[in-house]
């Protein structure tokens, strides 16, 4: 970070904070993401006598990334911290770009262990993600937004790359949707493993909501045992332990459904890194990455189970999910 | 005596004749092969070894990734596919075939686009590996 950004965020941190501070060290952390994420330390001189230091997350918005917006995930996270989700303590939004040229949120860091996810951290993560479903569209006194994950994604991608098989896929989705699908519970979107943070044992916070949107607990937990937690366990062993621990559960023709939009919502999300690279605002090979392999990765894993999946077993409404 | 190098060969390059069977007007230029094998080189066998810091070596390893993926990769092959897609569907409108069950030349199309989109990803394996990423993930 040049002296004049960090000049610009000592500023602006010390107007949030109510008191002088600098930044210290500064730490970039990953170039493929939504977010330009920076670890900071605090230099504060005006209490040289306090414990560690305060390190705090600096998420500033990369022109489109993921196509999302911070200032609507910290309403979402502060929210939602507010209902006893475990999420990092939003410090400060800078939803005009004033501080740092583009819109920007800070968050206190959150210190986690360096270690895999154990089974008692898996369950802790289910037990928090349903929480998170059952604390109703009525969070802090807001209703929070509800944005259909299909157009919305498709619109997105839409505006980048006309790419025949991602409408078709599209069309699918809107054709296979299942009649009890919910659109009232809070969703992550992205769950899972990189993007919580656990002591060991417990899950201390769920970070990156840059996602979230009312919709159906079905996207999460289909997409954390086939995505995100795959490297945990098995999908087997994601849906037998969730419904174990929550009584929910799906037959298979409707989580197809919940997996193809998944992966569709992968293959849209990461194109938008596709102008990103080209502009060269950030010309870092995992923006290449994210444009291209994660896209068509999401895309052809889509597209595959559409072409697998038989229709009629899947169109309209297959079961009802069991609390 | 004549000149072999005199006023009447001036439209030649460096000073010799032009000979219009031939493409011999053109500057040298080195095949984007070699010049992405000379940077891939550099990097592995002479950068990399002198640095300590794994981090940067991790960097040096994702730029050698993207530079064997564009070292690798078909610039050709889009415009074929594309005439390819164009010759099966004709004036219809690509999507519109991919979602009719009862036109015939869906199962075509859908081959060639999945084709093209295998030919992607197995150029594009090498910058997932250096992403840390298993393909198992997902």
């Amino acid at each position: 970070m040049d002296g004049d950004r960090r000049a610009r965020l000592s500023g602006w941190l010390s107007d949030a904070l109510g008191r002088a501070v600098e930044i210290g060290v500064a730490e970039r952390i990953g170039t493929g993401h939504a977010h330009e994420m920076w670890v900071v330390v605090l230099r504060d001189e005006h209490l040289p006598t306090r414990g560690d230091p305060e390190r705090l997350v600096v998420r500033i918005e990369q022109s489109g990334v993921f196509a999302t917006s911070v200032v609507d995930e910290a309403r979402w996270v502060r929210a939602l911290r507010d209902a006893g989700v475990p999420v990092p303590e939003i410090v400060a939004v800078d939803g005009e770009g004033d501080a740092l040229g583009r819109p920007t949120a800070v968050s206190r860091f959150v210190e986690g262990a360096d270690a895999g996810i154990s089974s008692d951290v898996a369950d802790d993560l289910i037990r928090h993600v349903d929480h998170l479903h059952r604390v109703g569209d009525q969070v802090g006194g807001a209703r929070l937004p509800a944005v259909d994950q299909v157009e919305h994604w498709a619109g997105v991608a839409g505006e980048i790359e006309v790419v025949p098989l991602i409408d078709e896929t599209r069309r699918w989705l809107l054709d296979h949707r299942p009649r009890a699908a919910r659109t009232d519970a809070p969703v992550h979107g992205d769950v899972g493993p990189g993007n919580l943070v656990h002591d060991g044992r417990r899950v201390v916070a769920l970070t990156d909501w840059e996602f979230a949107h009312l919709g159906d607990p079905a996207e999460d937990w289909v997409f954390l045992a086939t995505v995100r937690g795959a490297r945990v366990m098995p999908v087997e062993g994601w849906r037998r332990r969730i419904d174990e621990l929550t009584g929910w559960r799906i037959p298979d023709a409707e989580w197809r459904y919940w997996e193809v939009l998944n992966h569709f919502k992968g293959a849209c999300a990461n194109l938008t890194a596709l102008p990103i690279f080209e502009s060269g605002h950030t010309p870092s090979v995992d923006m290449l990455t994210v444009a291209t392999a994660l896209h068509h990765h999401f895309l052809a894993r889509a597209i595959d189970i559409v072409h697998g999946d038989p229709p009629l077993e899947a169109r309209g409404g297959v079961g009802r999910r069991r609390r | 005596m004549a000149s072999s190098v005199g006023p009447e060969r001036a439209g030649g390059v460096a000073g010799r004749a032009v000979d219009p069977s031939a493409d011999s007007t053109r500057a040298v230029r080195p095949s984007e092969r070699a010049l992405w094998t000379a940077v891939i080189r550099t990097l592995d066998e002479s950068i990399r070894p002198s640095v300590a810091d794994a981090a940067t070596v991790h960097q040096i390893d994702r730029v050698i990734a993207l530079a064997t993926y564009a070292r690798e990769r078909d610039v050709d092959r889009a415009r074929a596919t594309a005439e390819h897609v164009a010759r099966i569907v004709g004036a219809d409108d690509v999507v519109d075939v991919l979602s009719d069950p009862g036109d015939a030349r869906r199962e075509p199309l859908r081959r060639v686009l999945r084709d093209e989109l295998q030919r992607c990803l197995d150029e594009e394996r090498v910058l997932l590996r250096g992403f840390g990423f298993v393909e198992d993930d997902a």
